[in-house]
């Protein structure tokens, strides 16, 4: 039994789906932030698994960027999400809606 | 033989894990289900020949990112949640439904993808005698010189924006 590039392409997928389905489904605001993480990550294992089927460095080259650029932004949203919660008291997406107009 | 069954059962490790991220009440359980997920897809990387990857997957990720989010929690006392229940609304439904057509289309995309990229002929590295860590150090010191310093910028960022975030207004 051979491992192909579909497997990681349906796992690449599936990954991808759960976390934009939590995104959709949950209005925890850090939760859904997870969701967005998951949804990195299986991007990333895309990108590896090409790049040992095609026998190129690109791939690890965009993952180790994907995983530099998330570590700033997580650190970012989550100050975003402190501060919001210091201002409303709460993280629950329908609760904040002071940027409806 | 064996990689194949290690690889398969990871693959199905992280996608349980992954539902219970984003179907646990808890948001720490949810915190841990992701850390299994990461640890999980950093094994895959094992097996697809990219040890540097796998070690910051474990390390950036499980290690600094997932801390940061439990850190976060515990802050917001977020630990006690009351009797809360995910309710199916009219929109969870439309955004399930929505997701599933999404999954289809990008596995009916991906299926067919073959290997003949074309231009790929450019990138191909030789990769005999040498491992991932060396081809990502040549290649980061090389051809991706200017990327690599802008990642720095952007790291600074992202520091000096979380602690001016983060700082209380007098």
């Amino acid at each position: 039994m051979e491992i192909t590039i579909n497997y990681y392409v349906i796992l690449s997928c599936l990954l991808f789906s759960i976390g934009a389905l939590g995104f959709l489904i949950r209005r925890n605001l850090i939760i859904c932030f997870m969701s967005i993480e998951l949804m990195l990550n299986s991007v990333n294992l895309l990108f590896v698994a090409y790049s040992h089927f095609l026998k190129t460095s690109l791939g690890l080259m965009y993952v180790f960027f994907i995983m530099a650029v998330a570590a700033a932004e997580v650190s970012i949203g989550l100050a975003i999400i402190v501060m919001l919660f210091r201002l409303k008291g709460t993280v629950d997406m329908d609760k904040l809606n002071i940027l409806k107009g | 033989m064996i990689t194949s069954y290690i690889t398969i059962i990871v693959g199905i490790i992280a996608v349980v894990a992954a539902l219970s991220t984003i179907l646990q009440k808890n948001p720490v359980y949810s915190a841990v289900s992701l850390i299994v997920v990461m640890i999980a897809l950093a094994i895959n990387y094992l097996l697809l020949d990219a040890e540097f990857i796998a070690a910051i997957q474990i390390i950036v990720y499980a290690g600094a990112i997932m801390v940061l989010f439990v850190f976060v929690i515990m802050l917001l006392n977020l630990g006690e949640v009351k009797k809360y229940k995910i309710e199916a609304t009219s929109g969870r439904i439309a955004g399930a439904i929505l997701t599933g057509l999404f999954l289809l289309q990008l596995i009916v995309a991906g299926y067919n993808v073959t290997s003949n990229v074309p231009g790929i002929e450019r990138f191909l590295v030789d990769t005999k005698g040498l491992d991932s860590t060396k081809i990502i150090g040549r290649a980061l010191f090389s051809d991706y010189l200017l990327p690599f310093e802008v990642v720095s910028i952007v790291l600074i960022v992202g520091i000096i924006g979380a602690v001016v975030l983060g700082k209380k207004k007098e």
